[in-house]
């Protein structure tokens, strides 16, 4: 299918995050949209490099490294990431949790210190996971930044993760893991972040958490007003169902696509 | 009684993947302009790999050379050569995936661009097994990929086999001695 200019999209997709990181937009100046969505692609590649689990340089590395007492100068990214992680944690009284279960040693989000300045310490050694997070949080950025230079209509989309900025609804389909090509749900979102997790290409982040689901649906999707918050939301939302923990954030009742694993 | 040509035909339908998701993003005269904004020229730059560089490719990646055709192109400015970009296919469990790779001057790489994405159904057998289960269950028969949905929330993809065809691209760069 060739996307037709006549809608005024300009779509653009590279690799990022582990998986393909698609930018839709409208409305940018003609003149500039290349320069501009490859301004938005380094932004996300900023944030990949600052929190990349597999990269021996990135900041999550060298936190994996720290040791009590020490002290982490973070980047940038990383920093208002782990600001928002931690605020998520602390509001769901740590149902999510940054810190890596296998890593654990008993810490949780509560052995963390984040100072004003960027400075980071933990009272135990420990990892960090970000993955969704950050790049949910990426994509609502670049949304920002193209609406800023003048887009009246932004789609990101992080592996199935979507940031939307649109001044009409968007239809969204929600892509049943148990048959690859079909759509279970279809909703629709003009801003907010629209996120999922479950079995959509093996043991997904969630169950490595907390084991194989014995009742757990297959597959959570939520709503909420940013995507870094939807993905945050998303392994609330398997853990209890969410209800009135996700209403507080502002989300929707969490979309579930049941069945035994 | 089918007949033979239609009892291929309809095994063939069964194996044959469907084509469900479909978009383009670039051609390659773009996503060329895109790697290399700074370049005030862009010529063919194709070539056929011999056996040796199959092999040498083959040794460097670890990947087998499937097509002895190389597309490419190569940037300029002002008559200089700045920098190469390679097109490519990448094929995973249910998607093909077309790319551009840009190489500059100095052999490291620019950039990736993806030039078009094709998401296929895979095993459409399974699929009517499974959907046999939604018959006469009013608001639950699932709806298709398609055109009319641009937006799809649930991952499948890894970027793995982009990782491992840009490897070898590079390897093919170096045994094209560019």
């Amino acid at each position: 299918m060739r996307r037709s200019a006549a809608d005024g999209w300009r779509a653009r997709a590279r690799p990022c995050f582990g998986s393909l990181l698609s930018i839709r937009a409208r409305g940018l100046p003609r003149a500039e949209a290349d320069a501009l969505l490859s301004d938005a692609f380094a932004l996300a590649a900023r944030f990949h490099d600052a929190m990349s689990r597999q990269s021996a340089q990135s900041d999550l590395a060298a936190i994996r490294r720290l040791r009590p007492g020490e002290r982490l100068r973070v980047r940038p990214e990383t920093s208002s990431v782990l600001r928002r992680a931690l605020e998520i944690a602390e509001q769901t009284g740590g149902r999510f949790d940054p810190v890596m279960p296998e890593g654990r040693r008993g810490a949780t989000w509560r052995d963390l210190d984040l100072a004003p300045g960027g400075e980071f310490s933990v009272r135990v050694p420990l990892a960090l996971s970000l993955d969704g997070i950050a790049k949910g949080f990426a994509a609502d950025r670049i949304c920002e930044r193209l609406r800023d230079r003048g887009a009246s209509d932004v789609v990101v989309d992080g592996g199935g993760d979507l940031a939307l900025d649109c001044r009409t609804p968007q239809r969204v389909g929600i892509r049943d893991p148990r048959a690859p090509g079909v759509v279970a749900r279809v909703v629709e979102v003009a801003r907010g972040g629209v996120a999922s997790s479950g079995a959509y290409g093996g043991i997904s982040e969630l169950w490595r958490r907390a084991g194989p689901p014995a009742a757990w649906p297959r597959a959570v999707t939520v709503i909420a007003p940013d995507c870094a918050t939807a993905d945050a939301l998303t392994k609330v939302a398997a853990l209890d169902g969410g209800g009135a923990l996700l209403a507080r954030f502002g989300a929707s009742e969490p979309i579930l696509v049941e069945g035994a694993a | 009684m089918l007949r033979r040509r239609e009892f291929l035909g309809g095994l063939l339908a069964l194996l044959v993947p469907r084509l469900v998701r479909a978009e383009h993003y670039l051609d390659l005269d773009e996503a060329a302009r895109v790697l290399f904004p700074e370049a005030d020229a862009f010529t063919p730059a194709a070539a056929e790999l011999d056996r040796e560089a199959q092999k040498r490719i083959k040794k460097e990646s670890g990947m087998r050379v499937r097509n002895r055709r190389v597309e490419a192109l190569r940037a300029q400015r002002g008559g200089e050569t700045i920098g190469w970009i390679y097109l490519d296919e990448v094929i995973g469990k249910h998607e093909f995936i077309t790319y551009a790779l840009g190489i500059d001057a100095g052999g490291a790489v620019r950039g990736i661009e993806i030039l078009d994405y094709r998401e296929t159904k895979g095993g459409a057998v399974r699929e009517a097994a499974w959907r046999a289960q939604f018959r006469g269950k009013t608001g639950l028969d699932p709806l298709r990929l398609g055109k009319d949905i641009q937006n799809i929330s649930g991952a499948t993809l890894s970027c793995r086999n982009l990782t491992d065809g840009s490897r070898r691209l590079l390897a093919t760069h170096a045994a094209l001695g560019r």
